[in-house]
């Protein structure tokens, strides 16, 4: 079955998202940030597979133990054999050097290995916040 | 008499009419600090009548002169040029070169594997040695230290928090029957609060643990080494990584309150411990602005101590420092153009009235220095000396309308940035919410931006630039024998064998129960430590565990 | 977006160090110039190992990579080129900025670093190097859709 809209290539790239490939994942989140021509497709593609997972939220102020919690469920979800993924709304801001509104990503997210410092980038707005 | 106030000097309006004709379009001029400087300066900006409540006499209050009655008629500041290099035996033959060269004294740097708390064998062997001797064990400290009267010479170490260089510095003497009274020196790097603000290559605990181990190094000094000066509060890397003059003064005055009201809490006796306070500062190249930054730094510590700790003892009011040319200055197109940078830098820090100076070596921007261009560097000290004689006259230039109202401008400037801390909770506090970390990024930044539209000029880079460089004979990098390191990492892998492991055990196992343990001192543990035999590393380590890391790259 | 440089999304840079090494004010202040010449960039904590920046590079989806280097960091950097290699990561730009003595420059260049700055480098010409090498990477045929 063809899928509408998608290269060739973009058709492997959705296969491997689905097998569980990081990179592919990594490339795919590239176009939807950035809200390319492909951007849609994609989607489209991977939501298919998509509908069983369950979804948490978690929200709270800033210090309350989000990121902490969303650590140890990580944990948690992962032992059980469960595969776990995270969507982060990071809107604290932080101070490094003299950037201001500078996002401060933790480690405990999302697959990163460690914590990180983004500036900039098409998904900056003006009050610091991101998705 | 007000500085608006047109000073009745026959002539001035003629000079200032004359200037501007010729000068229609005159820019203003700003120094490093954001201050404005003006071409010429008279009476009428700096009033004689003030002598005696502005300067004074060195030696006592207000110290603005100089921090002793002779300065360095008395006592020349001391040569301590920083060495570090290669493997042990490698430090050892070049420290009792540059001896013969004029070095007075030692500033010991270990290599860049020691700073994250590593020993050889857990690092890359293409990182090892280059930047600093590679020192793991006292057995290390004995080589570097061989045939070195360590009871007579002062030995400034920079090893950071938590002093594993110092603890195998005593074990050493221990050895050799020298008792502790007798080591001279400073602990450089004890400034925990500029590593985690500025340096982060000296950072290695999280700062409530550093702020405990600090205190516990003073007490433990004060007790049983208290010819060791356990406390340098330090301006050099906030500069360097970008603070304006002003800015590190008053960032260092604040953490040398911070440190004092410390103290304090634990029940030291504070004019004991201020007495051992020193300071260690970079010296850049806008020349003035730093002469004026250490005569104002010197005045306002005094009052300080004065007023806020209520201590008039002059020896605790005194600004002792050590300076070191600015790095950060230094080009790598035409290097030797360094050399007069270093000189001009090397003359601003003497005229400031610094206790000891280490000059820059001009290829620092290349690679680690070559001996030969670390001669130069202490030749430039040696002639500014003996050949021009810098050393005759104390504060030579006191009394000067721009040295002196240049002087008062940086003060006011220093003491708002202190008031502004004091407003914030204090030093730590400051740090802790970031505003210091903005304040020096902010700096950096508008420094690069005026590098950048030719506002700030550097030969060679953005002006004068040469089309072609004249080819400077390839130095041989000093970088040691692989077959040092292989032999040293191999002697390391047998020290691990023949040592008493289960006394490094228990050593360590204290140590841990120490960190854990408010009411007993962790330097104690670290001298323990080194003295059974402990690696450096594996002290750290320890330390590390119970006391936490931290972050310093982000403040929420 | 620079359309010289040939890009169909902002840059996007990794700054960090690896090694032993610090001092962090040349990367600040070049990950700040690149935030404000419009790219994104990923900013890292020093010390940093090779395999986790090759890991970095690849969850960020970054297309350049720039490393900060100091004392003799910078002979690791051909340990990095490998695992970018192996990691599938050949089509990351990979630019040098710091102390690096002369005689050691072509090393990296031959090991397939894009660029070498020194102290004192133009901010400018360090953002359109940046800008121009993002535009290979996103145009490598690797990355095609």
């Amino acid at each position: 079955m063809t899928t509408a809209g998608l290269s060739e290539a973009g058709q492997r790239l959705v296969e491997k998202i689905l097998e569980g490939q990081p990179a592919a994942l990594s490339r795919a989140i590239t176009e939807v940030e950035n809200e390319t021509g492909h951007a849609a497709a994609l989607l489209a593609a991977v939501q298919k597979a998509t509908g069983r997972a369950v979804t948490i939220g978690i929200t709270g102020p800033p210090g309350a133990g989000k990121s902490t919690l969303v650590n140890a469920l990580i944990g948690e979800y992962r032992q059980a054999g469960k595969t776990v993924g995270v969507i982060a709304v990071e809107r604290s801001l932080v101070t490094v050097f003299a950037w201001p509104n500078t996002r401060m990503i933790p480690a405990c997210l999302c697959a990163r290995s460690l914590p990180v410092v983004i500036l900039g980038g098409c998904h900056a707005q003006q009050d610091g916040s991101s998705t | 008499m007000s500085q608006n106030e047109q000073f009745a000097l026959p002539g001035f309006e003629d000079w200032e009419a004359a200037y501007n004709k010729q000068l229609p379009d005159g820019k203003t001029v700003r120094n490093r600090s954001g201050i404005e400087v003006k071409p010429m300066y008279t009476p009428a900006d700096w009033d004689a009548a003030e002598y005696g409540n502005k300067l004074g006499f060195p030696g006592t209050a207000p110290f603005t002169r100089g921090i002793y009655p002779t300065m360095h008629r008395g006592r020349t500041w001391s040569q301590r040029q920083l060495i570090g290099l290669g493997i042990p035996s490698d430090y050892n033959k070049r420290l009792h070169r540059m001896l013969k060269a004029g070095t007075t004294a030692i500033s010991m740097i270990p290599c860049n594997s020691i700073y994250r708390g590593l020993d050889a064998d857990q690092v890359d062997p293409v990182l090892l040695g280059t930047c600093g001797t590679i020192i793991n064990t006292v057995e290390d400290m004995e080589t570097c230290l061989d045939g070195i009267p360590i009871d007579e010479i002062s030995t400034a170490l920079n090893d950071p928090l938590p002093f594993t260089m110092l603890a195998q510095v005593l074990a050493v003497a221990e050895r050799r029957q020298i008792p502790w009274t007798k080591i001279t020196g400073t602990a450089n790097q004890s400034d925990y609060i500029s590593h985690f603000v500025a340096n982060h290559m000296f950072y290695r605990l999280a700062l409530p643990g550093s702020r405990r181990v600090l205190m516990d190094h003073i007490e433990f000094a004060r007790e049983k080494v208290p010819n060791w000066n356990p406390m340098s509060v330090v301006g050099q890397h906030m500069q360097q990584a970008g603070a304006t003059p002003a800015e590190a003064m008053a960032f260092t005055l604040s953490t040398a309150i911070q440190n004092a009201e410390d103290c304090l809490s634990r029940g030291m006796e504070l004019e004991d411990v201020l007495t051992r306070f020193t300071f260690f500062f970079d010296i850049s190249v806008s020349f003035f602005e730093e002469v004026a930054k250490f005569r104002a730094g010197r005045r306002i510590w005094a009052r300080i101590v004065r007023d806020r700790f209520g201590i008039s003892s002059a020896k605790a009011q005194r600004f002792k420092f050590h300076g070191q040319t600015s790095g950060v200055d230094l080009t790598r197109q035409q290097p030797l153009n360094n050399i007069a940078r270093v000189t001009a830098q090397a003359i601003a820090g003497i005229f400031g009235g610094l206790q000891s100076l280490h000059t820059d070596s001009f290829d620092e921007v290349l690679s680690t220095p070559t001996e030969d261009a670390a001669r130069i560097a202490i030749a430039t000290q040696n002639i500014l000396r003996e050949e021009a004689h810098l050393t005759d006259v104390i504060d030579p230039l006191g009394g000067s309308y721009y040295i002196e109202r240049l002087t008062d401008q940086m003060e006011e400037e220093i003491v708002a940035l202190i008031d502004k801390i004091d407003d914030l909770g204090g030093m730590y506090k400051a740090v802790e919410s970031g505003w210091v970390q903005g304040k020096i990024g902010a700096s950096a930044m508008a420094f690069q931006d005026r590098v950048t539209h030719g506002d700030e000029t550097i030969v060679g880079v953005n002006a004068y630039q040469v089309e072609s460089e004249v080819e400077l004979p390839v130095q041989p990098l000093d970088r040691p024998a692989p077959e040092d390191i292989e032999t040293f990492i191999e002697n390391l892998a047998d020290y691990k064998r023949r040592r008493d492991q289960s006394a490094v055990d228990r050593a360590l196992d204290d140590l841990a129960e120490i960190a854990n343990d408010n009411n007993r001192n962790t330097f104690e543990g670290v001298v323990n430590a080194a003295r059974a035999g402990a690696t450096q590393s594996e002290t750290i380590a320890v330390m590390r565990a119970e006391l936490g890391f931290g972050q310093p790259l982000v403040v929420a | 977006m620079n359309s010289e440089a040939n890009l169909t999304r902002p840059a996007k840079v990794l700054v960090t160090k690896i090694g032993l090494d610090g001092h962090d004010r040349g990367s600040r202040i070049v990950a700040a110039a690149l935030r404000d010449a419009g790219l994104e960039v990923v900013y890292t904590a020093p010390w940093q190992e090779i395999p986790t920046v090759a890991k970095l590079a690849m969850e960020e989806d970054v297309d350049v990579i720039g490393v900060s280097s100091l004392a003799t960091d910078h002979l690791l950097v051909p340990k990095l080129m490998k695992e970018l290699h192996n990691a599938g990561l050949d089509y990351v730009k990979v630019i040098v900025g710091g102390i690096v003595p002369d005689n050691e420059e072509q090393d990296l260049l031959d090991a397939g670093v894009a660029r070498v700055f020194h102290p004192g480098a133009d901010m400018a010409d360090i953002v359109g190097t940046v800008q121009s090498l993002a535009g290979e990477a996103q145009n490598d045929s690797a990355r095609q859709l």
